[in-house]
C-alpha cells in the first residue's frame, strides 16, 4: 500500500471533517416517513380509481353491462357431486318423478350456484334427455353439511337399462351419476311426450348426522 | 416513528453524517439531505434493519449507494454549475487539510468508490455489487480517483500540489484546470 493510501484510510476514518448540525434529524426522518405513507396510500388510492375507472371504460367499450366485473376468481362447482338419485314411479298427475341430491365436499365453494342456468341431462346419443332449470327460481347455495334436493318429472325413456345423469352447472363445471342397475325407470311412451324431463323443485335439505334426504 | 428507529437515528445520525460529508465532498446541506434519505430508507426496512448484525456498515452502504444513484442522475441532468459554485463558496473555510480538500476536488463517484474501497475495506467486486455496477467500472473509477489524487497531492512530483495553492486561497488557472479535469472524468 502506498504512502497514500495509507494517508487516505486513516482520514477517512479519523480525520477532522466538519459534520454538519442538525439537530432536527429525528424530526426530519419522522416527518418525511409521513409524507411517504401519505403519498404511497395516495398512490394506491390513484391507481385503485386508474383500474376501476379502466374496468367502466373497458364494459362501456364493450357495450355490455356497465358493471365491473369483480377481481375475485368465480365461483367454482368443482366440489360439487351428485350424491344419490331415486326414481319414484309412483305415477301422479305429472308422471314418475326423478330425485337428485347434491353435496358438497368440505372443500367446497359455497358460492357455487346452483339454479337457473343448471342443466340436467339423462342418457346419451339418440334417447338422451335434458332440461334446463327455468329463470325465476332461486338458486341455492351449498354449503358443508348442507345439501340440495333437486325434482323433476321424467315420464319416458326409451333407453338401454338405467341411464347416467349430468348436470352441467352455470359455471360450466360437470358432475355425473351411474343410475344404479335397480333402478325402475319409466316406460318407453310410444307417443312422443314435448317434455319428457322437466323442473319442478329446487330446495336445500340439512344433512342429518347419519342421514339423508329421501329422494321421495 | 417506532420509537426504537427513533432511539436508532439519534444514536447513528453523527456518524452518517460525517459519512455523508465524505461522500458528499463537504456539501452540508446535501449530506443532510442525504443522511435524511438514508435514514428513510432504512426506516422503511426497519423490521430487517434492527435485526442486522452490522448495522453502521449497512447504514453506511446503504448511503453511499443513494449517493451512487443521486450522482449518475445528476450527471445526465448535467448539473455541474452547483458543484462548482459551492466549491468556491461553501467548502473552502472547511479546508483544513491538503488530503480533504483533494478529496472535495474529486467528481461524486470516483469519491464513492474510493471511500468504499479505503473506509469500508470492500474489494472491487464487493463495491461493484454495492453499487450495481461493473467491475470493471469499479476499477476504472478508483484508478482515476487515486490518480486524480496523487496529482492534487503533488504526489506524482510534477510540482506544487494543487490543493496547497488551494489552501493558501489561490485561485489559478491550474485550479480551474483541475476541477475541469474532474468534470471531464466525472463524465
Amino acid at each position: 500500500m502506498s504512502d497514500l493510501e495509507g494517508q487516505l484510510r486513516a482520514f477517512l476514518h479519523e480525520g477532522e471533517v466538519p459534520v454538519p448540525d442538525v439537530p432536527d434529524l429525528v424530526d426530519r426522518v419522522a416527518g418525511a416517513q409521513r409524507r411517504h405513507r401519505r403519498r404511497r396510500v395516495a398512490g394506491v388510492v390513484a391507481a385503485a380509481c386508474l383500474i376501476a375507472a379502466a374496468g367502466i371504460a373497458g364494459t362501456v367499450l364493450r357495450g355490455g353491462d356497465s358493471t365491473p366485473q369483480p377481481a375475485t376468481p368465480g365461483p367454482s362447482c368443482a366440489g360439487v357431486t351428485l350424491r344419490t338419485a331415486g326414481v319414484s314411479t309412483v305415477a301422479g298427475a305429472a308422471g314418475p318423478t326423478l330425485a337428485l341430491v347434491l353435496g358438497s365436499g368440505t372443500g367446497g365453494d359455497a358460492r357455487c350456484p346452483i339454479g337457473p342456468g343448471t342443466r340436467i341431462e339423462i342418457g346419451t346419443g339418440a334417447d338422451a334427455l335434458s332440461t334446463t332449470i327455468p329463470h325465476g327460481i332461486t338458486p341455492v347455495r351449498l354449503r358443508p353439511g348442507r345439501d340440495a334436493l333437486l325434482q323433476l318429472t321424467w315420464t319416458t325413456w326409451c333407453g338401454d337399462g338405467p341411464p347416467q345423469v349430468r348436470m352441467t352447472f352455470s359455471t360450466g363445471e360437470t358432475t355425473t351419476l351411474d343410475l344404479p342397475a335397480e333402478t325402475e325407470t319409466p316406460p318407453c311412451a310410444t307417443a312422443s311426450d314435448p317434455a319428457p324431463l322437466r323442473f319442478v323443485a329446487l330446495r336445500t335439505a340439512d344433512v342429518m348426522s347419519g342421514g339423508r334426504p329421501g329422494p321421495g | 416513528m417506532d420509537a426504537d428507529f427513533a432511539e436508532f437515528v439519534a444514536a447513528k445520525q453523527n456518524g452518517l453524517l460525517r459519512y455523508a460529508m465524505l461522500l458528499t465532498g463537504g456539501d452540508p446541506h446535501t449530506a443532510a439531505d442525504l443522511a435524511q434519505e438514508t435514514f428513510l430508507r432504512l426506516g422503511r426496512r426497519w423490521r430487517v434493519v434492527r435485526d442486522v448484525e452490522h448495522q453502521d456498515a449497512y447504514a453506511r452502504r446503504t448511503m453511499t449507494r443513494l449517493w451512487w444513484s443521486r450522482s449518475k442522475r445528476d450527471r445526465r441532468e448535467v448539473l455541474l454549475a452547483e458543484p462548482e459554485e459551492r466549491a468556491t463558496s461553501d467548502a473552502d473555510p472547511a479546508w483544513t487539510s491538503d488530503l480533504w480538500a483533494a478529496l472535495q476536488l474529486l467528481p461524486p463517484r470516483q469519491r464513492a468508490v474510493l471511500v468504499l474501497r479505503y473506509y469500508e475495506d470492500c474489494s472491487e467486486k464487493e463495491i461493484a455489487e454495492i453499487l450495481a455496477c461493473r467491475p470493471g467500472t469499479v476499477k476504472s473509477q478508483a484508478s482515476r480517483g487515486m490518480a486524480s489524487l496523487r496529482r492534487l497531492m503533488g504526489v506524482a512530483g510534477d510540482g506544487e500540489p494543487v490543493v496547497r495553492r488551494l489552501v493558501d486561497g489561490a485561485t489559478d488557472s491550474a485550479v480551474e484546470d483541475e476541477r475541469a479535469g474532474g468534470r471531464s472524468a466525472h463524465e
